[in-house]
């Protein structure tokens, strides 16, 4: 069988290695299943290999990498049918966005959990609608700019942005549910 | 409501510190007037807060055993396809015997009959697409694919190229078993679906189109070759037949 090789670079090779990390926590929270995330990895890293000539130095690979995994999922995602549930309708947008909810809390500026991270916040994150943990995820937990990800996830940016407040409010909806509201401290400053 | 809307919808880049100090004051105003957006406001500010918060920890997943060394294996081979070696040698194994036994029954009869060549080539294009194509398949290209059949199995043919306008890719190209030897065969992606090109040497057959579960074979000489093109029905196929067939020679 023949497929195409691109050239390779051990440098580049070795800046995609170092990136495993948290490439598999991305995984792991998109797939929410260790040996899905796993297969996800390495077939990022074999397209990211393979398409070395598409990436132009210089620019941020880790964005490059999120945007082949984001890719490979989605196309992964709608492959196994498993892609039943319409997150991105309008009408869950919409449906979320709405206030009013069931929300106790008037005033926190800024939120701590009484323990560091336990199952409580994995659990509530692996149970957001996946538009909703991967915006969160990018925004809040790795740090991209909105721009990057509305690239990788090939949304208009004011998607993005509403993505990311919306699964913010439903994560903290959800911890709150699980934990009760005496169980968040809340400290103001 | 719509007040509320445009200030739901300024509440990332608002809590993200993104909003031009104009555009923060007529959040902060609004939200000063109203105690349902400041909820959700406030919910969304908790989220976020709780998310940095622990996201150093979050990132710090333990990277399963053996991850990293299966891709520093695969950094090593410059991006090479996973081992499908190793997660279909079985499944290979056993279609090698169903095709070897059927092969044996079809051996002569499928050399005067067109309908049992439909049959074994639609029976192989499944096989093969089952076997060796997954949804993310690269594409090749075509001179590659000449210069493979020429180089290690000595068969000289034009393999029709992708077409990006036509939306046809071609992402195999392989030798297949068949009957007593072994033929070149050739898997084209068409809007999702793949079909299949083998090309029979030194065989000059009747042209023929032949519908065999659910897949149309159409069969055709050409230099003293015969091509059997192998596809699932849909009218979206034809076209791609139409430009396949017109570039074997």
């Amino acid at each position: 069988m023949l497929r195409r090789k691109t050239p390779r670079s051990d440098e580049f090779s070795a800046d995609i290695l170092a990136l495993l990390q948290p490439l598999f926590a991305t995984s792991l929270r998109l797939t929410r299943n260790r040996a899905d995330a796993e297969d996800l990895v390495q077939d990022t890293v074999v397209k990211a290999l393979r398409f070395e000539d598409r990436f132009t130095p210089g620019t941020n690979l880790k964005a490059w990498l999120y945007t082949i995994l984001h890719n490979t999922w989605r196309n992964r995602r709608r492959d196994s049918a498993r892609d039943t549930v319409e997150v991105d309708s309008a009408a869950v947008e919409d449906a979320a966005s709405l206030p009013g909810g069931p929300v106790a809390l008037e005033t926190p500026e800024r939120i701590l959990l009484r323990d560091t991270l336990d199952a409580d916040l994995q659990t509530a994150l692996d149970e957001l609608p996946d538009a909703f943990r991967e915006a969160v995820w990018l925004r809040d937990v790795e740090e991209f700019t909105y721009a990057e990800i509305a690239a990788m996830l090939d949304v208009p940016i004011g998607t993005v942005m509403s993505r990311i407040s919306r699964g913010r409010r439903a994560l903290f909806e959800r911890l709150q549910a699980t934990r009760g509201p005496a169980e968040v401290h809340v400290a103001r400053g | 409501m719509g007040e509320c809307r445009r200030t739901v919808e300024q509440l990332a880049p608002y809590l993200d510190g993104g909003l031009s100090p104009a555009e923060r004051a007529d959040v902060e105003r609004h939200l000063g007037d109203c105690p349902p957006c400041r909820r959700v406001a406030a919910a969304a500010s908790g989220g976020r807060a709780v998310l940095r918060e622990c996201s150093t920890l979050l990132r710090e997943a333990p990277l399963p055993p053996g991850l990293r060394s299966r891709c520093e294996a695969l950094a090593r081979q410059g991006g090479a396809p996973l081992s499908w070696r190793q997660r279909w040698l079985p499944a290979l194994a056993v279609a090698a015997l169903v095709i070897a036994t059927g092969l044996v029954v079809l051996m002569l009869e499928s050399r005067r009959s067109g309908a049992l060549l439909a049959y074994q080539m639609t029976m192989d294009h499944v096989k093969c697409d089952h076997l060796f194509t997954s949804a993310d398949m690269m594409p090749i290209d075509a001179r590659d694919a000449e210069a493979l059949f020429s180089n290690r199995f000595g068969w000289k043919l034009a393999v029709p190229p992708s077409s990006r306008t036509d939306d046809i890719t071609l992402i195999a190209a392989r030798r297949c078993l068949y009957t007593s030897g072994t033929i070149p065969h050739m898997i084209y992606r068409v809007g999702g679906r793949d079909m299949s090109l083998f090309m029979l040497p030194g065989v000059t057959r009747a042209r023929e189109n032949i519908v065999r579960f659910g897949y149309e074979s159409r069969i055709w000489s050409r230099g003293g070759n015969t091509y059997v093109l192998v596809h699932p029905l849909g009218s979206d196929m034809v076209a791609a037949a139409q430009y396949v067939m017109q570039r074997t020679r």
